[in-house]
């Protein structure tokens, strides 16, 4: 790989990374707070890479002694050679490019559905009002059941927004996944929805509904709404929890 | 997925080289044919579109994730290679390596940032006269001990403190342990360093030259094990891991092994580890002090960094020593 080659390498998956994070799409594969070290690191891959993808100021001064490609007969392991793992560096741009991949679904949230949710914080949860509809996140329903035998969820109204999930049994569940850094160590949260026909997988829905009394009490088992409404939406911007 | 052939591999090919081509073809080509043929049934799921969807979004996720990080490491690695004196270098180094190796494991508490972040730096310390065994403690011991792991640990495991002492000291345990290991093999280890960035000038020039040479070295290292960790991300059959839970010795075996080839960043792994409600804690414990010591990214990175001769030996013997202290420390405090 000649030093040319290597700008270029390195000028496009810094690029890639400035595109994630100018356009949002880094949501899809890493946590919000990652939108500025990756626009950082982006600019200064280019920056880093640009004299050399362009040809200035290597070939002359300190490097006159280990020019690349204008002699390749002499390179030899103390040269500048680039190892051939270096072509490797294309392929994330290529793969983020071409197929442009869409945020993790109900594939993996099905694959990972034997992870239990993390234990309830042991914070005390404010009562909801009986009036109005609450919106909650997944996880705050799923540690509100288990909290005093979900006393703060009993006869309550709750809305919960997610994404079709199912399970070999036949059971459909609203789904989200929850990253802690970035998309290989999403684990899905996930509420089973009774009296409801399943949606398509992988839509979006806003479920409107109430506690099944007595599910979801222990980290182990599956806690469930009963459905009044099933919504369509649209895929909300920030789509890991 | 193949490499291209560098672009720059010397016209026409000397005649072993060549022979040696035309003799393997064939062969290669049967071999391919009679995978695809014996796998089909194993291979053509991989390209239903969810499954390849996932993989790709994992696979970019895990290279964007781990990028900023390894820039990082490369500015440091190149700054201890072109910047540092000798005399500074020197002095911040015990002269005693026995003293030394623990030195750099307490050093580890000071740079917070994942795994690929270690490799290049704690190669330019050995490129600049550092003794292997003492930066090869650093390596194992910055990505595991670092405040920003801690406390991701103590927020995953909420109301069990003692699982993030157990973390630190096994974590500890086994770099201190591994690098007196390396102190005693000495000469022995096929150590193989790529090219000193130092030569390619001073100022700051030849400083940008150092990081963009140990950015392409590391880089492409850190992309295959990206690749691989998504392939296992994506297909490996979940209930392998499932049916093995309950059991003490095996589930501590399937954790440590999972933690090799799933190559998690060490600040998220505590709450994967927490979601593993099924195995002892002591399992746990073992796949939180495996995972940043080595992984199949780390592993990738090093014989990349150090040569395959070298990660064949180094990876088995922290493998072993961080399950070893894992153990030792979860059967005391947990």
């Amino acid at each position: 790989m000649t030093r040319r080659t290597q700008g270029l390498v390195l000028a496009f998956l810094g690029a890639l990374l400035t595109r994630l994070s100018l356009t949002g799409e880094y949501e899809r594969f890493v946590t919000t707070w990652m939108r500025w070290p990756l626009l950082v690191t982006g600019i200064g891959l280019v920056v880093l890479a640009l004299p050399a993808a362009l040809g200035v100021g290597g070939e002359n001064g300190d490097h006159s002694d280990h020019g690349d490609h204008a002699h390749p007969g002499e390179e030899d392991d103390h040269g500048h050679r680039a190892p051939r793992s270096a072509w490797l560096l294309l392929l994330p741009g290529l793969v983020a490019f071409v197929v442009s991949p869409p945020a993790l679904g109900a594939y993996l949230a099905e694959r990972r559905a034997s992870d239990a949710p993390p234990p309830a914080p042991t914070t005390v949860f404010a009562a909801l009002p009986d009036d109005v509809t609450s919106d909650l996140a997944l996880e705050e329903f799923l540690w509100r059941a288990q909290t005093d035998e979900g006393a703060t969820l009993a006869g309550r109204d709750v809305r919960l927004t997610g994404f079709v999930s199912t399970d070999p049994d036949g059971n459909w569940y609203v789904t989200r996944l929850v990253i802690a850094c970035c998309a290989a160590d999403a684990r899905p949260v996930r509420v089973r929805v009774g009296e409801a026909d399943a949606p398509p997988r992988n839509t979006w829905v806003a479920v409107t509904g109430t506690w099944e009394k007595g599910t979801g009490t222990t980290r182990t088992s599956a806690a469930v709404l009963d459905a009044g409404e099933v919504t369509p939406i649209d895929p909300p911007e920030q789509v890991y929890e | 997925m193949t490499t291209a052939a560098p672009a720059d591999s010397p016209p026409g090919p000397q005649r072993p080289r060549s022979r040696e081509r035309w003799l393997g073809q064939p062969e290669l080509v049967a071999a391919a044919i009679l995978l695809i043929l014996l796998g089909q049934s194993w291979i053509s799921p991989l390209f239903d579109s969810e499954r390849l969807a996932t993989w790709c979004t994992v696979f970019v996720a895990v290279v964007v994730q781990s990028t900023p990080f390894l820039l990082g490491g490369v500015l440091l690695s190149a700054f201890i290679a072109t910047v540092l004196s000798d005399r500074l270098l020197a002095r911040v180094v015990p002269t005693r390596n026995v003293l030394a190796v623990p030195a750099a494991g307490i050093a580890g508490i000071g740079l917070p940032g994942c795994e690929c972040a270690a490799v290049p730096v704690a190669s330019s310390l050995i490129r600049r006269g550092v003794a292997p065994a003492v930066a090869l403690t650093f390596l194992l011991a910055a990505p595991a001990v670092n405040p920003a792991v801690l406390v991701s640990t103590a927020v995953a495991f909420p109301g069990q403190p003692e699982m993030v002492l157990a973390r630190f000291s096994a974590s500890m345990a086994t770099a201190v342990l591994v690098g007196w290991f390396c102190l005693w093999r000495g000469e022995r280890l096929p150590l193989r360093l790529p090219t000193l960035a130092a030569e390619h000038g001073t100022g700051w020039r030849g400083y940008a030259t150092a990081v963009r040479h140990d950015f392409i070295h590391a880089g492409g290292f850190l992309v295959l094990g990206a690749m691989l960790a998504a392939g296992v991300n994506t297909f490996v059959p979940t209930h392998i891991v499932d049916t093995v839970a309950g059991q003490a010795v095996l589930g501590i075996l399937t954790l440590a092994v999972f933690a090799f080839i799933v190559a998690l960043c060490s600040e998220s792994d505590a709450f994967v580890a927490a979601s593993l409600t099924a195995f002892s804690d002591t399992a746990k414990l073992v796949f939180l002090v495996v995972g940043p010591a080595m992984d199949i990214k780390l592993a990738s990175m090093e014989a990349g960094q150090f040569g395959r001769a070298f990660a064949v030996r180094f990876v088995p013997v922290v493998v072993i020593t961080a399950i070893g202290s894992a153990v030792l420390t979860g059967w005391w405090l947990l």
